[in-house]
């Protein structure tokens, strides 16, 4: 196992070397057989590192514990759904998960494009196997998964009990698709910059690929949310954890650029704009790798402190100067003809939107380095906590809010007040109507009322530009309701299915809104003794111990009521984790119990156990609209299905 | 007709208004973070502050109350400790030789460090140990 | 064993990423022969873009969201780039077939 992995980690490295030079010469010659000898060379290059895989994954499910990764992260009683896991459960594994997907994504890529696009694709190939090559260096000299343990064991740790839960088998893939699914974007970037190919060909084929790593990035950092809330027993879903902001900032330029591409393709301007965007989320996945891989900056889920931050510090400067000095290159071939007409049009709007979501990016990243810069400059080493993003992106977020009903209702170019009134009466009318109910009877906060009306005039605007589209097919092509509202979206799918999202961030926002009413109580209770949270009253009824060969679990139970009227019966549970190491102590997790609705959430973590008078300590928690959050990401998911599907062009008339 | 550029200029006056405005909301929310060394040295300079405090847990330091649920220990960084007084939920990775990072304050005149949040990592504590085989060995069945 | 079973492996890879090199020279002079189909895809994909456009200035419009100057400038200047486009895309069908006719009859001999 230690060998075979090693042969082909190094193999795969020797590949990706060749097809550097390979694509290098078949670009600049212009020749094909470099260049199929290159795009050949690239799929080998992503075989032998599939192969590797394979390799470690059969280690880790045929219990290999001669290789210390297999040692660390895996152990014979564990279920082989996570001994399967634990491939991406540590971070030697989870470098090579990762360089797997960009292979995956790198050789789709290439096979797409073998007929098209020949100007482009060798320096495609070339960026993407620079990018293999060095996850492969960082493989076999920094983090090598196939390391031999130095001595004899017959079992191995255990995953952390912490990552034993089914959303370890989801939530980490998807979010890596997201992160690695932003080379490709890069990738064609480099590649125009590099081939001078400025126009918008690029920027067309990379929408789709930026759109599904955008998807997969939603998906992952919801799937995150939703983990956190269920499982690590403190009630929220959001820390603003070094690790999630690497996941959010990349999130946030990616969102930018998807909206300033329709500008490039429907207007040619922002060209410069575009190329730097795909550039810096880029930059931004790299840095969030860094950050947190380094263990320079201290977080809960970072893995130990490594020297692999070194390599990607090397890496990271690498490519900003690269990519910055081709822009900075090509920025005379880049410049536009047209030019903004007025602050009130579309384009001006979307702009906004994009220096608002690139200020969000800048302030997360801002808050993330703050302590190295800190460390650096002043040599005192500080943290800095949730407080700050908050108050820093409540505002910011609320912007983007209102921009994202302001921004598809002004028209392009320029507005006259007529086309205002008509566009924006109503919404703003439902805005107002919605925030005078909700100072008077829910809350005086100023943020909590102006995020709810901000959601309604959003959801006018998306209700009134369907409402119009559909009117008008029904009265210009006399379809039926349903055909008109599935051939509008159909045949508009960008825009009808942007709204989608939209409507799916402002559940979103109402969720996180929610949270300004939360009620958290940390409290000790005696069997059958009762206390009450909100409109509940909770009784703790007894516990009962569970038992089988690789946990125990101590289960609290309780009778709850709502406005003294039996509501649940609910189990908040701890469980212990037994190490197959002798003389290792058991690791307990949190279960916690939660009882969902759409108004709100009971939320039950059992914090400790004192077996001789029978007490618990057990946190309870009411989290208003917290299923919307849930609700709204399904919303998000929908639309960008609907964005990224392929469209058939048998819709279209055919005109020759 | 205005030309791009001046957009460009209006627009990045804005982008520095929100890294001005988040830079000034920075200092309310930094903590400083402090070994168990660099705090009792600096003890005066720290007195009734809200800090980040990082440690070892002492092995068998570790005492709980249970009538109201309040924990004392002890934290090192291999050459001083200090007490640490704790009431509330502590997190399941709490243990003997765990890594902590506490939240909270040292008053005045006063030895104990009053906490209100601990953090506890497990995960390095796993590379540690391999890079001492010998106590290893000692755990391991000898079968080799 | 397994490394007999990887070195082979490799060589065959390494057979296989070198081929394009030994090939007899004519195998890889057929770039004009795909070079069509690239311009006429792409030339394609500016059509579906341009038809897009042009419908989203007819919802745009019916919507209140162009004024009618605006409206008939854009539209114009669209179906004139759209009118471009269809020109090119049935002369490079023409040449394609042509290519295609050759190509078919160098096949046969």
């Amino acid at each position: 196992m230690h060998n075979a992995g090693n042969i082909l980690l190094v193999s795969a490295l020797i590949s990706s070397a060749y097809v550097v030079g390979a694509s290098l010469l078949g670009g600049i010659y212009r020749s094909l057989s470099w260049l199929e000898s290159a795009r050949r060379g690239l799929w080998t290059t992503s075989a032998l590192i599939f192969l590797a895989s394979a390799v470690l994954i059969t280690a880790l499910v045929t219990d290999q514990f001669s290789l210390q990764y297999v040692y660390q992260y895996s152990n014979s009683t564990m279920p082989l759904f996570y001994k399967f896991a634990a491939f991406w459960g540590g971070q030697n594994g989870s470098l090579l998960f990762w360089v797997l997907i960009l292979s995956v994504y790198a050789s789709l890529a290439v096979f797409f494009y073998r007929f098209s696009h020949l100007d482009l694709m060798p320096y495609v190939i070339t960026t993407l196997s620079i990018l293999q090559g060095f996850f492969l260096i960082l493989l076999i000299f920094q983090a090598n998964p196939f390391d031999l343990m130095p001595f004899t064991v017959v079992d191995g740790r255990g995953l952390n009990p912490l990552l034993q839960n089914y959303y370890m088998t989801i939530h980490p893939p998807s979010l890596y698709l997201g992160y690695v699914g932003m080379s490709i974007p890069f990738a064609f970037a480099m590649a125009a910059l590099i081939s001078g190919r400025l126009d918008n060909q690029w920027v067309i084929i990379i929408r789709r690929w930026t759109l599904t790593a955008w998807f997969f990035l939603s998906l992952g950092n919801l799937l995150g949310a939703s983990w956190a809330y269920e499982v690590l027993g403190w009630g929220g879903y959001w820390a603003w954890d070094p690790v999630e902001n690497a996941a959010f900032m990349p999130w946030l330029s990616a969102s930018a650029f998807l909206h300033s591409v329709i500008i490039q393709e429907k207007r040619n301007m922002l060209k410069t704009w575009n190329m730097a965007l795909v550039i810096l989320s880029f930059v931004l996945t790299l840095t969030g790798t860094f950050l947190t891989r380094s263990g320079i900056v201290s977080s809960v889920h970072s893995f130990a402190q490594s020297d692999i931050g070194t390599y990607f510090l090397v890496f990271l400067v690498l490519v900003v100067t690269v990519s910055g000095g081709f822009l900075i290159y090509r920025l005379p071939a880049l410049k536009s003809k047209n030019h903004f007409d007025s602050l009130l049009s579309r384009e001006a709007s979307f702009l906004l939107n994009n220096l608002v979501l690139v200020g969000a990016a800048l302030a997360v990243l801002w808050g993330t380095i703050f302590p190295v810069i800190s460390e650096a400059i002043r040599g005192v080493k500080i943290t800095v906590g949730a407080p700050y993003f908050n108050k820093v992106m409540v505002p910011i977020g609320l912007a983007l809010l209102v921009l994202t009903g302001i921004g598809p209702m002004v028209p392009w170019k320029k507005t006259s007040v007529e086309a205002l009134k008509k566009n924006f009466l109503w919404p703003v009318a439902l805005c107002v109507g919605t925030s005078i109910p909700v100072y008077l009877w829910v809350s005086h906060s100023v943020w909590v009322v102006l995020s709810f009306s901000f959601c309604s005039f959003v959801l006018g605007t998306i209700y009134l530009e369907y409402y119009r589209g559909i009117k008008i097919r029904i009265q210009n092509l006399k379809e039926s309701f349903s055909t008109a509202l599935i051939r509008l979206v159909s045949k508009n799918e960008r825009r009808y299915g942007g709204y989608i999202v939209h409507f799916g961030i402002v559940l979103l926002f109402v969720g996180f809104t929610g949270s300004a009413f939360k009620i958290e109580k940390e409290i000790q209770v005696k069997q059958s003794q009762a206390f009450s949270i909100g409109d509940y009253t909770i009784q703790f009824d007894n516990v009962v111990p569970e038992q089988d060969p690789h946990k125990e679990v101590i289960k609290a139970q309780f009778s709850v009521w709502k406005h003294e009227k039996p509501f649940a019966y609910m189990d908040a549970a701890k469980v212990f984790y037994k190490s197959q190491v002798p003389g290792e102590p058991a690791q307990p997790a949190t279960e916690a119990s939660i009882r969902r609705s759409l108004k709100e959430d009971l939320y039950l973590a059992l914090i400790s156990f004192e077996p001789s008078d029978r007490t618990i300590f057990i946190k309870a928690i009411v989290n208003p609209l917290v299923q919307w959050i849930w609700i709204g990401g399904l919303f998000v998911m929908l639309g960008t299905f609907v964005v990224i599907w392929p469209k058939s062009n048998s819709l279209h008339p055919r005109s020759s | 007709m205005i030309k791009q550029t001046k957009w460009f200029i209006g627009f990045g006056f804005l982008i520095l208004g929100i890294l001005i405005i988040s830079a000034s909301k920075l200092p309310q929310s930094t903590q400083y973070y402090l070994t168990v060394d660099e705090l009792i040295a600096q003890k005066d300079q720290h007195k009734n502050q809200v800090i980040k405090l990082a440690g070892t847990v002492v092995d068998d330091s570790i005492e709980k109350n249970t009538l109201n649920a309040s924990w004392t220990f002890a934290v090192t960084n291999n050459h001083q400790t200090m007490r640490v007084y704790f009431q509330g939920a502590m997190p399941d990775t709490f243990q003997d030789g765990a890594e902590v990072v506490l939240t909270g304050s040292l008053k005045e005149d006063q030895s104990v460090f009053i906490a209100t949040q601990v953090l506890a990592k497990c995960a390095s504590r796993y590379e540690e140990k391999l890079s001492k085989p010998l106590q290893y060995q000692k755990e391991a069945q000898p079968d080799a | 064993m397994t490394t007999l079973v990887l070195l082979l492996i490799m060589i065959g890879f390494a057979a296989w990423v070198l081929a394009p090199h030994w090939k007899k020279k004519g195998a890889y002079h057929y770039i004009h022969f795909f070079e069509t189909p690239i311009v006429l895809q792409q030339l394609k994909e500016s059509k579906s873009l341009l038809l897009q456009s042009l419908r989203e200035l007819d919802l745009d419009y019916e919507t209140g969201k162009l004024s009618v100057e605006d409206y008939k400038e854009l539209t114009q200047k669209t179906r004139a780039q759209t009118a471009e486009v269809l020109l090119e895309i049935d002369q490079e069908e023409e040449k394609w077939k042509i290519f295609k006719q050759q190509w078919e009859k160098h096949v046969h001999e």
